[in-house]
């Protein structure tokens, strides 16, 4: 079974490879009579196998884990609720008591405990999102998003884009020249969606992104001469 | 490869981009994605005993020879179907992936790793690979001149006598405001219906009998497949 599964992962990658490759070579304008879109939901279907069949595998170290961060999650919550209604209870004026009022409190402990879990729940990821390299990928997600699934050119978006671009390369400490290598990428794929007549607006958001990079590149570089040079 | 020897060949590369394609940015394109493949070999190139390495060669090598066998045999086979013996517009497009997915199951089995290891194996891969590629270079060029031709891939019936309606089904012939002509023999016949894919067309009075071909002209002159057709004789027509 291990071996049937290894071969598997091995299909699974060989066929993620010639995807990529054919929707590369179909971007540029090679078609193999292939239609992508029926092989891509293909190889959606293949990875949900694979997810399942993964899961499968690592059932006995995944069940535990599970149990464990549900039982936390279930205990935590419990003394939560517990506590909150505890200080419900305290805080409230004696005539609140028995035992309607006193399922009515639990009530309202366990809205507030919710709330609470909640807040919680958006404040961890509001700190996933600020670290550096969340925001880096976003920024990389954002400009591919622009150049190659938007079908419209928006100056706001490029602007928008823009400004995180340069955030996040302060953040990241990320080098002029890498920047400009990216610029340089960028610039080396003009051309060749130009020769090959892809779409026209591809082309122009390519171009903008490559001045883009090369501008902020070329900036953050001559800010580091000038530091050097102090 | 050396600093002075790759700055020295994408300069070449760029005069020779430059000559071929007569454009500027395209011939730079070519020599700034040199000097990247460059680098980016020499980065693999150190990191080559690797198992990621290692691991993602042999899935690229899978693919590569699953697209060579796949070019080398489904795309002759659909150029001819499609296009000469024009048995059908398109092929159903879950044949070429099963035939793709086949494939891949079959080379996916293959430790490339070892069998490139033999001299002999890794220059018929290198041979087919490079056949394979001459083989696309045709298709293309060939599937692209004829992909707006027109074509007739059906008649019915493929006989008739004077006044009979004859249907013809195929590709490109244009839209109704671009009505062509349809040649039976030399005669042309009357034309009912028009639309991109289907004629229907009515026999004119024959000016003789027997087997004649029967063709369309497009409005903008392109004719079409010839294919034959038997114009009968009524009175040897029996009840």
């Amino acid at each position: 079974m291990r071996k049937i599964f290894s071969f598997y992962r091995r299909f699974l990658g060989t066929i993620f490879v010639l995807w990529l490759f054919l929707s590369t070579a179909g971007k540029l304008g090679f078609g193999f009579g292939v239609n992508l879109r029926l092989f891509f939901r293909v190889f959606f279907w293949f990875i949900l196998v694979y997810l399942v069949w993964e899961t499968k595998i690592r059932w006995p170290v995944i069940y535990p884990i599970i149990k464990t961060l549900f039982l936390k999650a279930r205990n935590e919550f419990a003394l939560k609720t517990e506590t909150t209604k505890k200080e419900i209870i305290s805080s409230s004026p004696k005539i609140f008591a028995g035992k309607t009022v006193n399922s009515l409190v639990l009530v309202l402990a366990i809205i507030l405990s919710l709330f609470s879990f909640f807040r919680q729940f958006f404040k961890t990821l509001r700190r996933f999102v600020r670290q550096p390299g969340t925001l880096l990928m976003f920024a990389i997600l954002g400009i591919l998003a622009n150049i190659f699934i938007f079908d419209f050119a928006s100056t706001l978006m490029v602007v928008l884009l823009s400004t995180l671009l340069i955030v996040v390369i302060k953040l990241n400490q990320l080098k002029g020249k890498v920047v400009v290598a990216v610029g340089l990428i960028l610039l080396v794929l003009c051309p060749f969606l130009l020769a090959f007549k892809t779409r026209p607006l591809m082309v122009e958001k390519v171009a903008i992104w490559t001045y883009v990079f090369l501008a902020i590149g070329t900036g953050r570089m001559f800010i580091g001469y000038l530091k050097h040079e102090d | 490869m050396d600093k002075y020897t790759a700055i020295t060949v994408s300069c070449l590369l760029f005069l020779f981009g430059l000559f071929l394609f007569k454009a500027v940015f395209l011939a730079l394109g070519i020599a700034l994605v040199f000097l990247l493949l460059v680098t980016l070999l020499e980065v693999v190139w150190q990191y080559r005993e690797s198992t990621v390495i290692l691991g993602l060669a042999n899935l690229m090598m899978a693919a590569a020879i699953a697209l060579t066998v796949y070019i080398l045999t489904y795309l002759p086979i659909e150029f001819l179907t499609t296009e000469i013996l024009l048995i059908v517009p398109k092929i159903p497009s879950f044949f070429s992936l099963t035939f793709l997915l086949l494939l891949v199951i079959g080379f996916s089995l293959v430790n490339w790793g070892r069998i490139l290891k033999i001299r002999l194996f890794a220059w018929v891969l290198v041979s087919l690979v490079v056949l394979s590629g001459f083989c696309y270079g045709i298709y293309r060029s060939h599937k692209l001149a004829r992909e707006y031709l027109p074509k007739i891939y059906r008649i019915s019936p493929n006989s008739g006598i004077q006044a009979e309606i004859v249907e013809i089904k195929g590709v490109n012939f244009f839209p109704i405001w671009k009505k062509g002509q349809i040649l039976v023999g030399r005669q042309e016949m009357v034309v009912k219906f028009w639309n991109e894919e289907l004629i229907k067309a009515e026999m004119p009075v024959p000016g003789r009998f027997g087997q004649v071909e029967l063709w369309v002209v497009r409005s903008d002159g392109v004719i079409s497949n010839k294919v034959p057709f038997e114009i009968k004789d009524p009175g040897e027509l029996k009840n």
